[in-house]
Parts: structure tokens; C-alpha cells; sequence
């Protein structure tokens, strides 16, 4: 079992270091960039499925924990790790390492702290359902905005700049496996399923012995978390924060995956994430024949006209491997 | 250890002015089957709610086994042996009848949530035991081959038992069932009256339920308790009961 795991998280670190290696050889910046919002996309999409689909309970306010993520670790990176490693004076290879090494780490800061808010914003909102849970989360998310506009240390209204770009493929894409991975097996596990019975029926689940209090604010946790760690993957990318990068359109964003790819499927959010990050690029040419930039009119038409046609979202509440049988490794 | 499971005192409900449940008394001992009567509005499922915590009563004490409940939360109750199904049912929709069953398992499980994530061996042992458990619980009620169905796509009888059987599997000591026979029709319900003896001898349970089915109360209760507006005005055996001038009266009204 644990051998297992072991090969697969091998394979997947290998995997992602040859692609790593042939991206940075052959991608041309752009083509790189769209690559990653992708990835980090990806990483909301996914992570915000685990409050609004598996659970059920409405959070608008994912932009705000990304914020935070992102501001943390960068903060870390910038006044920490950064001139530690530069002070330090080490050869050339192992300030790569270093790097790397202190980029997790304050991925990790800025993950947890946007957990702890996660806890912070989850515990006294919990007896507040639909609407209700949804205005909560995202005043939330704009006090969060305007508290680092008033921070001046962290750049407040004019952003944080230089923030060391440690970000890459690699570091992008482990975390998608690991959120993706994460949801996956948490959905087959008992604690996944006790988030399924609170989305289906409180009063039942609280019937069968289901802790909806704690199983809610572990779920809040575990998704802020994760838009934590994809606001820092975000920082350290751009290299540049700004307040206004994390309005309340960035947690709609986010929720336009996750409604878009079907409330509760997780495959269906990374095909959501993909389809909302690279069609607006890929209308991109459309503006030489038109002359004037509709990209975002057609851009939500596209979305408005899925909508109607499919309202339960792409995939409805099933998964890849339901729709198509041969991505499917093994049921149970 | 006293012989009695499950003690109740001077239980006593107050929605603001109204009192929905006034001075209810029960004493149920290990294997017992009682059934709770009454007209609509009685204040019967509100006893149900009080005794699973869902309501806080006003007065009075629930002992479980020495245990008391009062101000237990619901989830809690549950993992000391209580289970009940709803009047209304209450299924998990949207998810499979085998899921249904399994989230019923809940209280059972206790890997973490770092086991879960790298599927530890444990945890997998513990999901396979889990899950043959609930299988043979869907056996016993002929519900194996529907096991991958969506539960709001189970005819209606069946869902009432898979309701059943899912408070079933959080192995209670004692299970509540509010109204298990309602929109059913005779046969399912003698079905169901059948399966209700099974499991009681089966899993050694104690079983407290509510009941408009006259033929169902009279056929399986040992013991029964009339409620009108909230007050308990007789106990006693089906036979006393059916002869019992006030409970003819709460029923059918004066001759």
C-alpha cells in the first residue's frame, strides 16, 4: 500500500519534471502563460468544489482566501526566504534548491493561514444556509481586499512588487494533482461521504451521526487551503500582487467552473477550468475580423448558451470516467 | 444497572405558548416493541424529536442506560444508540442506495482524514468490511440489486425500507421508526411487519414506533400509548387499548 503510493507519487514527480524541462525548451511565453492560469484555474475550481458542490453550502468569497494565500506566502518569500538565500552566499545550484525548497515552504504559510481564516469565517457562519452563507462569504472576501489596500508593508493600493518568481510548471501542476488526487479520494472515503449527506440532507445526515458542524468547517478549511496555495502559485508567478487582482469577479470566477463543470463533479471542474481559461485566449483572433474586442460578449453568450442547454453543467454530478468508461481504472 | 434501556421523565415540550408534549412518561426494557398512537398533531413525533436532540425539551429528563440526553446534540445521540427514520422521508437523493447504507456506517469508521487521503490500508480494510456489511444489510431487504441506483429513483415502498435499513446500519440499540407504514399499501405493509420482527430478533433491538395503521399497531405492538394533544391519556396492551372508552373518544369522537 504504501509502496504503492510511493510509485505513483514517483511517477507523477517524474512525469511532471520531463514536461517541466521540454516547456521551458519549446512553449513560447504566452502559450506558457495561458498554461498556467490553467493550472492555478484549476486549482480554485477544484478546491472550491469541495465547499459548493460536495457539501452544498454557498461560498462567494474564494478570492479572499486566495488573496491571503497569496499575500502571505509572498510576504514570506520577499522579506524571509528571498534575501536569506541571497545573503547566505551559496553556489549557483543550491540557491536553485533553496529556492525551490523555501517556495514550498511559504506555499505551505500562505496555505495554512488562508486555512485558519477558512476556520475563522467557517465556525460562526455555519447555522447560515444558501443566500445567507453566500452574502457572509463575500463581504468576507472584501474585507480581506480592503485590509490589504490599507497595508501598506505588503504595497496596500500600489501592489507588492518583487516578489521572487519561483513559480513553474512543476510546482503549478503537482499541486493540481494533488488537490484533483485529494477530492477524488476523499469523495470514496467515509469523510467525503459525510459532506455528500450534508449537501443531500442535513437533518438526515445529523440522524445517521454526522457531525455537520465539524465536517462543514473542515471542509472550509480544506478549500481555503487549497485557494490558498493557488494564490501563492499566482505571486510568485506574476511576481506582482494587486488588491485588485482578488475582487469579488475573481471568486465568481471561480464559481463559474464549478457551476459550469457540474456541482460536485471533479472532473468536471478541471474541464471547466480549462474551458473558461482558454477560450477567452482562443477568441483572441476573432478581434482582427472584428475590429472592436467582443471577446466578452461572446465569451458569456458561450457560457449562456451552455447554460441553458445544459443547466446541471457539463457533467452534471458525475464524473470523466462515468461519461467515458475507459478512463475508468477501477470502481470502490 | 437498572433492566430498563431507556428511562423518560416528566418530558414536557413548550413552542413559546403551546405545549406540544406534556409529562411524558415511557420506560422501555431491552427487546421491547412499543408503539406510540395518537391523532395528527398529538405531539408524537415531537416526542421523537426530543428524543434524538433535536428539540431541547422544556422539562424532564431522557436517561439512555443511566445516560442522560437532554442536551446532547443530535450526531451524538446517534453514536450512543439511537436511530430513527423520518414521517417525511429523508433520503440522500441524489446518492446510490449502497451509499445511502454506507453513510449509515459512519459512526463505525475512524480513519483520518491523512489516511483517507493516501488510502492507507487500514482505511481500505475498514471501507471493504464497511461495505460487505452494508451489502448484507441490503440483502435482508431485498434491495441487492438496486444497490447502484439513485435512491430518489427507488419506488416509494422501497424507499421507505431503505430508510429502515439505513438506521439500521449505525447498529442502534434502539431504533425510532415514525410512521415506517404511511403510503403503504396492505401488502407491503404486512411485508413490512414482517421484516420490522426480523430485525428485531436479528440485531436484538428495541423498537419505539409511531403509527396510523391500526392493523400494524395492534398486530406487532406489545405495549402501546395513546397521545392526545399532547398528553399521554392511556398505556397499555393492544387489547386493553382497543377496548379503552377515552381512546375510542380521542379517535373517533363521542358516539
Amino acid at each position: 500500500m504504501v509502496k504503492k503510493e510511493i510509485y505513483l507519487f514517483g511517477t507523477v514527480i517524474a512525469i511532471l519534471m520531463f514536461s517541466q524541462w521540454i516547456i521551458s525548451k519549446t512553449l513560447n511565453p504566452y502559450l506558457f502563460m495561458i498554461l498556467m492560469y490553467c493550472g492555478i484555474n484549476i486549482i480554485l475550481g477544484v478546491s472550491l468544489n469541495i465547499i459548493n458542490g460536495l457539501t452544498g453550502q454557498f461560498s462567494i468569497g474564494h478570492a479572499g482566501f486566495m488573496a491571503i494565500g497569496g499575500y502571505v506566502s509572498a510576504a514570506f518569500s520577499f522579506y524571509f526566504f528571498a534575501p536569506w538565500i541571497s545573503a547566505m552566499g551559496l553556489p549557483f545550484w543550491l540557491q536553485t534548491v533553496g529556492a525551490h525548497f523555501f517556495f514550498l515552504i511559504s506555499l505551505f504559510l500562505g496555505g495554512l493561514t488562508a486555512a485558519g481564516f477558512g476556520y475563522v469565517v467557517g465556525l460562526p457562519s455555519l447555522h447560515l444556509r444558501g443566500d445567507y452563507l453566500g452574502i457572509v462569504t463575500l463581504g468576507f472576501g472584501e474585507i480581506i481586499r480592503v485590509l490589504i489596500l490599507n497595508l501598506d508593508v505588503i504595497g496596500g493600493a500600489r501592489g507588492f512588487t518583487g516578489i521572487p518568481s519561483w513559480s513553474n510548471f512543476f510546482w503549478v501542476y503537482f499541486f493540481v494533482v494533488c488537490v484533483v488526487l485529494l477530492s477524488f479520494r476523499l469523495v470514496r472515503s467515509y469523510h467525503g461521504r459525510a459532506l455528500l449527506a450534508i449537501r443531500e440532507n442535513e437533518i438526515a445526515a445529523e440522524a445517521m451521526g454526522i457531525n455537520i458542524t465539524a465536517y462543514k468547517v473542515k471542509a472550509f478549511m480544506l478549500s481555503s487551503f487549497f485557494a490558498g496555495i493557488a494564490g501563492g502559485l499566482f505571486a510568485h508567478y506574476i511576481g506582482y500582487l494587486n488588491p485588485s487582482s482578488f475582487t469579488f469577479i475573481k471568486s465568481f470566477e471561480a464559481i463559474v467552473i464549478v457551476v459550469l463543470g457540474g456541482m460536485g463533479s471533479i472532473s468536471g471542474a478541471v474541464l471547466a477550468a480549462l474551458i473558461t481559461t482558454i477560450l477567452p485566449e482562443a477568441l483572441r483572433p476573432l478581434q482582427e475580423v472584428t475590429r472592436l474586442d467582443f471577446r466578452m460578449v461572446i465569451y458569456p453568450l458561450l457560457l449562456l448558451t451552455l447554460m441553458l442547454t445544459r443547466p446541471q453543467g457539463i457533467l452534471g454530478t458525475k464524473e470523466i470516467g462515468d461519461v467515458l468508461p475507459f478512463l475508468k481504472r477501477k470502481s470502490r | 444497572m437498572t433492566s430498563s434501556l431507556l428511562e423518560v421523565k416528566g418530558l414536557t415540550m413548550r413552542f413559546q405558548g403551546l405545549v406540544a408534549v406534556s409529562n411524558f412518561n415511557l420506560t422501555l426494557t431491552k427487546n421491547e416493541l412499543v408503539g406510540i398512537i395518537g391523532p395528527n398533531g398529538a405531539g408524537k413525533t415531537t416526542v421523537f424529536n426530543m428524543l434524538t436532540g433535536m428539540y431541547r425539551p422544556s422539562e424532564g429528563v431522557i436517561l439512555l442506560q443511566d445516560t442522560p440526553l437532554n442536551d446532547l446534540k443530535p450526531h451524538h445521540i446517534t453514536t450512543l444508540g439511537i436511530a430513527r427514520t423520518f414521517q417525511n422521508i429523508r433520503l440522500f437523493q441524489n446518492l446510490s442506495v449502497l451509499d445511502n447504507v454506507r453513510i449509515g456506517h459512519h459512526i463505525h469508521l475512524n480513519y483520518g482524514i491523512v489516511a483517507a487521503t493516501f488510502e492507507s490500508f487500514y482505511a481500505k480494510t475498514s471501507e471493504q468490511r464497511m461495505t460487505e456489511d452494508a451489502l448484507q444489510l441490503l440483502k435482508i431487504f431485498n434491495l441487492d440489486g438496486q444497490a447502484e441506483l439513485l435512491a430518489k429513483h427507488l419506488p416509494y415502498g422501497a424507499q421507505r425500507r431503505l430508510e429502515i435499513l439505513r438506521a439500521l446500519a449505525t447498529h442502534p440499540k434502539i431504533l425510532l421508526l415514525d410512521e415506517p407504514a404511511a403510503g403503504l399499501n396492505h401488502t407491503e405493509t404486512e411485508a413490512l411487519m414482517e421484516t420490522i420482527h426480523h430485525i428485531r430478533k436479528e440485531f436484538d433491538l428495541t423498537i419505539l414506533l409511531i403509527e396510523h395503521d391500526m392493523k400494524l399497531v395492534m398486530g406487532i405492538c406489545e405495549r402501546l400509548l395513546v397521545l392526545d394533544h399532547g398528553e399521554t391519556i392511556a398505556t397499555g396492551t393492544p387489547k386493553e387499548i382497543q377496548s379503552n372508552p377515552v381512546c375510542i373518544k380521542a379517535y373517533l369522537g363521542e358516539a
